[in-house]
């Protein structure tokens, strides 16, 4: 299969004219060959929304609905929004199935870790998810989405190689994540996502999406950079400082050969995990 | 017996072409966002600005910057001729505003006890009538004003509330005195220009160095530590810093802090501006 992580920029709140991008981007990546179009943690909406968040919340069916029509049909399309509930409001990741009329919902992954640090105060605003799972794509190919602070958990990949199929082929990674660290030979914060991916490509055999938002919010510097592993784990970097269109082709049938070569993860005795646990 | 020189802190040099292509992004994004035609800064012929004037240029091309030239009587002459090299080797826009009859006006009629304080208020005033040009500039020309604090001077409150710190955005508020001189140097600044002692330019002879009592190149390694490392002072001090300038900078650190804010609003209903309503400047209606 051909995915392509759009490193997409967005107006901060308008959620209008934001579709109007991922239609965009989405239609461009399509045209390249993709089936899977992911965009970064809340494409829809922005980052940095603080009391906004509340005004323009929308449920996951709402998020759906938008790309109802859309002229993507049999295209999936992942894209980050605040997801309101009835008595809470999540940092949301929807999958989306784009029909010939109607878009129909795949799945949601809330976010579970909600940095509230530094720049961050995340819990403020949005309430914490509490699952994770794996989400069935079109053509066979399995998909988790760890929502960028949720990447950094260790406790969270060790989860979704535990879900009852086991790991999922793909780990799609939208993140917001402000560049910092101008000392060295690319942002820090990037470098630390590279090594993420490439984690998460040797040790659980995952083809690993990582979406980066590129843009401005006020001090905060979206740099860009997305990277991609395939099933090889060969690593693919999108550029700095631009929107970017990053395909990656991911032979799913490969990737389950190179897991049978070396089946750490599957030699994971849940018995022992708990015991450590305990 | 000679004393062992212990090594002096340093700061990690900063990556020039990563900076200033994100700098270089930031600026065209937030012009364009906000909704402005370009920017406007002054010109002091100081290094800062003229680093922010490279980046501007960088970012919107020449046509879309203006550098405003505002010396006052006592300005030193070389002020001025570098400012204008910089507006020749950009080819941006500029204007010479000589703000001396404005400051001398002010003196005359709006200073009350002139004699109390008199170079420090003059200073004062002289940074706020450059900023009242500017943010004039800003509006009949639909222009973003673009600051050009560093962190260093940020970080001591080295500066004049509402007058050289008063700016809508700006691009190097977190890049230290020592990273500015790299910076300048990676954009081809002319030498000159990074070499001249860095100065206020209130008063003739006047400089950054002389009146702070240290220098650059031995505060921003500590600023470093201190403020983005969160390390103590005393453990500064152990690996060497002098006592002295670790006191000097850790106390001013704090104690210049009312310069960064914005002003204090009582508390007394339900959502307060500056407490708890909370918005991003760039948000969207």
């Amino acid at each position: 299969m051909r995915a392509a992580i759009a490193q997409s920029d967005c107006f901060l709140g308008d959620i209008t004219r934001n579709l109007a991008t991922h239609l965009r981007l989405a239609k461009e990546a399509v045209k390249g060959g993709a089936t899977l179009v992911v965009f970064p943690e809340l494409s829809l909406s922005g980052y940095l929304l603080e009391d906004r968040v509340k005004d323009i919340a929308l449920s996951a069916r709402e998020a759906a609905a938008l790309f109802d029509d859309a002229g993507l049909s049999g295209t999936v399309i992942g894209v980050g929004f605040p997801e309101k509930t009835r008595g809470a409001i999540y940092n949301s990741y929807a999958l989306i199935r784009c029909g010939a009329k109607k878009a129909e919902l795949i799945g949601v992954q809330r976010k579970v870790n909600l940095p509230t640090y530094g720049m961050f105060d995340e819990s403020r605003h949005f309430r914490a998810g509490s699952s994770l799972c794996a989400h069935e794509l079109p053509g066979g190919a399995t998909a988790a989405v760890l929502i960028c602070e949720d990447m950094w958990h260790p406790a969270l990949p060790v989860a979704l190689a535990q879900l009852p199929d086991g790991m999922p082929h793909l780990v799609i990674v939208p993140a917001a994540s402000p560049s910092r660290g101008y000392r060295g030979k690319r942002p820090s914060n990037l470098e630390g996502w590279e090594h993420n991916a490439e984690y998460l490509a040797r040790v659980y055999g995952a083809a690993t999406l990582n979406a980066q938002r590129v843009g401005v919010e006020d001090s905060l510097i979206f740099a860009g950079g997305s990277v991609a592993t395939d099933h090889d784990g060969v690593l693919k970097r999108a550029d700095l400082f631009k929107e970017e269109i990053l395909f990656v082709d991911i032979d799913i049938e490969a990737l389950s050969r190179t897991r049978a070569k070396a089946p750490v993860v599957s030699a994971h005795d849940r018995e022992i995990l708990r015991s450590l646990f305990a | 017996m000679r004393k062992k020189e212990r090594p002096p802190l340093t700061l990690p040099p900063l990556n020039g072409q990563l900076a200033a292509d994100a700098l270089t992004f930031f600026i065209r994004r937030e012009t364009e966002r906000a909704g402005f035609d370009g920017v406007v800064l002054g010109l002091s012929g100081g290094i800062d600005s003229a680093l922010v004037a490279y980046l501007a240029a960088r970012a919107l091309g020449p046509k879309r910057v203006t550098g405003l030239l505002m010396p006052y009587r006592s300005s030193s002459k070389g002020s001025v001729t570098d400012a204008k090299k910089i507006v020749k080797a950009l080819g941006i826009r500029h204007h010479l505003l000589d703000i001396t009859a404005a400051v001398d006006g002010f003196e005359r009629d709006l200073m009350t006890d002139r004699d109390t304080l008199r170079a420090g208020r003059l200073g004062n005033a002289m940074a706020r009538m450059r900023m009242t040009a500017l943010f004039d500039y800003s509006l009949a020309h639909r222009a973003m004003v673009l600051g050009t604090s560093n962190k260093s001077e940020i970080a001591l409150g080295y500066a004049t509330l509402f007058g050289d710190s008063a700016s809508a955005v700006n691009p190097i508020g977190d890049l230290y005195k020592t990273d500015v001189y790299a910076l300048s140097r990676h954009l081809g600044i002319p030498k000159a220009l990074i070499e001249k002692a860095p100065s206020a330019d209130l008063w003739e002879g006047q400089t950054d160095e002389g009146e702070i009592g240290f220098r650059y190149a031995d505060m921003d390694p500590v600023l470093h530590r201190l403020l983005d490392r969160r390390e103590s002072p005393a453990a500064l001090i152990a690996q060497g810093a002098d006592p002295a300038l670790v006191g000097f900078v850790s106390k001013k650190m704090l104690a210049m802090h009312y310069k960064r804010k914005i002003p204090i609003i009582a508390k007394l209903d339900t959502r307060t501006f500056g407490v708890d309503f909370l918005y991003a400047k760039d948000i969207l209606s």
